[in-house]
């Protein structure tokens, strides 16, 4: 390593997912925040809270996911004082849209946005650099995801169990941290169950 | 394209009490992605003489085949193996020769001399030679792997404890380093014996 790269920007060369099953979501994430080949951080937390209900797995640029996370924390608070009720997920994620892509030139981070409330129940929305908003079952993210596609294809099925759901994100994080230089810590997980509470691992 | 941090390495070497220990990590990349996890970066010359090479992968190998061919030719000349310090100076003089087109390889030589004194030195990858009493250190993780060994490092250790500092050194170091890990092979050479451990560490 030389001064360049401990100088140089940190990034979240990251594995982030998100898995929705029967009642709920569960998120989960590496916890390695690199600069250059630094690892700056070894127990890192890339799942930040938007609200009670709403959670983010971050990759990409450290500095670029944080201030998106605090942005929508903000806009979001004042749309549910306003709303005067618990925001939905579908809205949480394109707060999160809007911001990725108005900003698109300038950001480069990767988001997925996940959570639980009572109109649609437990939503996965994947926000890709460039701002695209998917809505899917599951979600894998960061420089880690590339060495999982074929794992879920195979692992991956509908109609989950939370347990089931819970053990597939743990395996899927710490397959990419094997194989993956820029991914590493511990395996962090959150399951949002409903708007009640949240379980934290 | 940082050509250094094209495959990952670290290894270390430090001098005990009659006694050395060279130590690496096992992973193999290409860049981010990791390819084998059992990779070797350390060769036995002879029994008394190692070298541990970080940096390119290809570039090692090839230098350690020529470094074999070139002991094995003197070993049929002079009908004796090469003292530590004579084989660091062919490693220097082989690395120099591509001066302007280098290896891109960071030896660590270890071994023990006459009257099994221990030898350590590290250089540069176009042959520069830095000799040490204490600990030389090389690869993508040597910052940290400095900061490790200067902290836990005493003179004189007996093989088990010299085992062990260079085991833990080696081990938090890699931690800190994206492109390094995967376990550790520690080579502790006595006079009468060389004991060989793998290491388990983080798998990440």
């Amino acid at each position: 390593i030389t001064m360049d790269d401990l100088n140089a920007p940190h990034s979240m060369g990251t594995t982030i997912i998100g898995v929705s099953y029967d009642g709920g979501v569960v998120l989960g994430a590496d916890s390695r925040t690199s600069t250059g080949v630094y690892v700056a951080n070894r127990a890192s937390d890339k799942i930040t809270e938007l609200t009670d209900n709403v959670y983010v797995c971050r990759s990409g640029s450290a500095a670029d996911s944080q201030i998106v996370s605090d942005y929508v924390r903000l806009y979001l608070h004042q749309h549910i004082i306003q709303l005067g009720q618990p925001a939905t997920v579908k809205s949480a994620a394109n707060v999160v849209r809007l911001l990725s892509y108005g900003n698109k030139n300038f950001l480069q981070t990767g988001l997925i946005v996940g959570g639980w409330d009572k109109y649609e129940g437990g939503k996965i929305y994947s926000i890709p650099l460039g701002g695209t908003i998917l809505e899917q079952p599951f979600a894998i993210g960061g420089s880690g995801s590339s060495y999982l596609y074929g794992f879920f294809d195979q692992a991956w099925k509908e109609g989950m169990t939370r347990e089931e759901a819970e053990k597939l994100v743990v395996k899927a994080v710490s397959l990419a941290i094997a194989r993956d230089g820029a991914s590493g810590g511990v395996v962090r997980t959150i399951t949002v169950p409903n708007d009640r509470y949240v379980r934290f691992f | 394209l940082q050509i250094f941090e094209y495959n990952g390495s670290a290894v270390v070497a430090m001098v005990g009490k009659n006694c050395f220990a060279i130590a690496s990590d096992r992973r193999l990349g290409v860049q981010l992605q990791t390819i084998s996890t059992d990779f070797q970066k350390i060769y036995t010359i002879h029994d008394k003489l190692f070298i541990g090479l970080s940096g390119l992968a290809t570039d090692a190998q090839t230098l350690y085949q020529r470094l074999v061919f070139r002991h094995k030719l003197y070993e049929l000349r002079e009908e004796r193996n090469m003292k530590p310090e004579t084989f660091a100076s062919l490693v220097s003089s082989i690395l120099y020769e591509k001066r302007f087109g280098p290896y891109f390889c960071q030896p660590v030589i270890a071994g023990l001399g006459d009257d099994d004194k221990p030898f350590i030195c590290t250089m540069d990858s176009i042959g520069a030679k830095e000799l040490a009493k204490d600990f030389v250190v090389s690869g993508t993780a040597s910052e940290s792997l400095y900061g490790a060994c200067e902290s836990m490092f005493k003179p004189d250790m007996e093989p088990d404890e010299l085992f062990e500092t260079i085991s833990q050194a080696l081990l938090s170091s890699v931690d800190r380093d994206c492109l390094s890990g995967w376990g550790g092979h520690v080579y502790v050479v006595t006079p009468t014996e060389v004991t060989e451990r793998i290491l388990k560490g983080r798998m990440d």
